[in-house]
């Protein structure tokens, strides 16, 4: 399973999280936004993860117009966290692409792999 | 507030509000970077307009009342977000058709003029309290005054490695110490003193910008092959030229009067009058939010009513200019608008010849926000501790961690502005059951 790093900030810390409960079958690599939407495009990597200030602006924008918006969700944005099982069902319902805000990716990160490993 | 209330400025907050309204209504601009994007699916029918109201509502709201509101009370000037992310709200609710654009504009317009009264009566309401501590707001901003230059040693530890970023660091250090000691110059018996803060920012930027433009392309670049079926939204954009020129003006002109700020260390460097580091500031940003304004108008055809923030830096140099430097402001403000929309095509072409230049734009804003985060919590810790000196850290630090914790935190970058603004009110409560006795110093 491939995941790409791509949105703004905290991209090493994001890796780190992802490598720590991907439980090694994760392979993790760091792009600038651009670089990691095409990878989910063409099919190259199978999610993409970002975190900025908004959880949608630098962390999501070129996912949501390079990938598409039926691909991509906030999962968490300044004033809300999606609730655990929301994250569960987004994962479920094929979303690839997710934005948070950087100070919740400690938060987020370990239920979306839980999820992503079940499939 | 810093800004005046007379016809003028009644006006132009009017406009602005009216003209940010209709653009976001007529789908030509947008400020969140977040919500251009969505655009696409919007124009294609994927997505009903009730749909993206709901997008624009869900990104923006939070940030309005959690963010614009509390920086912009304890700032002493409205931080464009306030408005902004509120007329893509307002514009996103209206149809799009017939005579509702007008309703959007309308609407927007009275949201420009509620502002401007409202935070002067929420100002005015607060000194009337037993205990004023309007004064003690300004505390909050401190840290962004004397340690704000540090930014560009922190964006250069993320693109280069953090042996590059610690010796811009201690070059900053170094022009800041330096041009306190020897900055001072007599001419013809006139003193100039460079200002030690604005140099050290000035000698930061340079070193980061000559970081970035010797990075090597690390990977193969085909962002320009994706972004070449964009062609059609860069002309829908450029098709919109003059009326985003008008919206340029009418922000600039705003700026220049003191009632927009374009981010929250270059509104606390305004409101102490410190213009020329301001814009440098201001300048700093907008190398940063170029990449992500610019990409995301190209994969939308939606651009920002602000563009890419460049319009503020020459806006600030106008402040106190008199009504030829109001005129200055519009119309470089227009100006620079209609250079960036023609740059579009060239920046889509360029993406991926100056890779160094779009990972500097996501650094610098990533610097900038970490830096922000601590100056403001800090700067509200010390507000706090300013207002009440027994309770005032633990009333911040608490609010911090209870922030983390909560289920609904707020951006952290509130928290300092928050923390201040509670504890004034909570003085206040003390104070009449007696628990905060006013010290006669």
């Amino acid at each position: 399973m491939k995941i790409v790093v791509g949105g703004q900030m905290d991209k090493q810390i994001l890796a780190n999280l992802i490598t720590k409960y991907g439980c090694g079958r994760v392979e993790v690599s760091i792009k600038s936004d651009i670089e990691a939407a095409l990878a989910i495009q063409t099919n190259q990597a199978q999610y993409y993860f970002g975190a900025c200030a908004t959880g949608a602006g630098g962390a999501l924008a070129m996912a949501i117009g390079l990938v598409g918006p039926q691909h991509c969700v906030s999962i968490s944005i300044p004033g809300k966290i999606m609730q655990e099982e929301e994250i569960r069902s987004a994962v479920r319902n094929g979303k690839k692409c997710f934005g948070f805000v950087n100070y919740d990716a400690d938060k987020v990160i370990p239920v979306l792999l839980d999820e992503i490993l079940k499939k | 507030m810093l800004f005046s209330i007379n016809a003028l400025t009644i006006l132009v907050m009017a406009a602005l509000g009216g003209i940010c309204a209709y653009l976001a209504n007529q789908n030509i601009a947008v400020f969140h970077d977040g919500l251009r994007p969505m655009f696409p699916a919007y124009f294609s029918k994927a997505m009903d307009r009730k749909t993206l109201f709901a997008t624009s509502f869900a990104l923006s709201f939070g940030l309005v009342i959690g963010f614009g509101l509390p920086t912009s009370i304890a700032g002493k000037i409205i931080i464009v977000h306030t408005i902004m992310l509120a007329t893509d709200i307002i514009g996103t609710m209206f149809s799009e058709n017939g005579n509702s654009k007008w309703y959007a504009t309308a609407v927007g317009a009275l949201f420009g003029i509620v502002l401007l009264f409202g935070m002067q009566a929420i100002i005015d309401a607060l000194k009337i309290l037993p205990i004023d501590f309007t004064g003690s707001l300004g505390t909050v901003g401190s840290l962004i005054i004397l340690a704000f230059s540090v930014f560009p040693a922190i964006a250069v530890a993320y693109q280069a490695g953090i042996v590059s970023g610690g010796t811009v660091l201690v070059l900053i250090m170094l022009v800041k110490q330096i041009t306190m000691l020897y900055g001072k110059f007599v001419v013809n018996g006139v003193t100039i003193a460079l200002n030690s803060d604005g140099m050290a920012l000035l000698v930061g930027i340079v070193a980061m910008i000559v970081v970035a433009a010797r990075q090597k392309r690390t990977e193969d670049g085909n962002a320009a092959t994706a972004f070449a079926v964009f062609s059609k939204n860069i002309d829908r954009i450029k098709k919109n030229m003059l009326i985003l020129a008008l919206s340029g003006g009418i922000v600039a002109l705003a700026t220049t009067l003191l009632l927009i700020a374009e981010g929250p260390a270059s509104l606390t460097l305004t409101a102490e009058g410190q213009y020329a580091q301001a814009a440098i500031v201001a300048l700093g940003r907008t190398l940063g939010f170029i990449p992500l304004v610019m990409t995301t108008a190209i994969v939308s055809g939606v651009y920002s009513p602000a563009g890419t923030k460049l319009i503020h830096v020459p806006a600030i140099l106008f402040i106190n200019m008199g009504v030829m430097g109001m005129a200055g402001s519009f119309v470089t403000g227009a100006l620079i608008m209609v250079v960036e929309v023609l740059l579009l095509g060239f920046i889509a072409q360029g993406m991926d010849k100056f890779p160094g230049m779009k990972d500097l734009g996501d650094n610098t804003r990533t610097a900038m926000s970490k830096v922000l985060d601590l100056a403001l919590l800090v700067g509200g810790m010390l507000a706090a501790n300013a207002i009440a000196p027994s309770i005032g850290y633990i009333w911040v630090i608490g609010l911090y961690f209870l922030n983390q914790a909560s289920k609904k935190p707020l951006s952290t970058m509130a928290i300092g502005p928050i923390g201040a603004i509670t504890m004034g009110i909570l003085v206040n409560i003390l104070h009449l059951i007696g628990l905060f006795p006013i010290v006669v110093k």
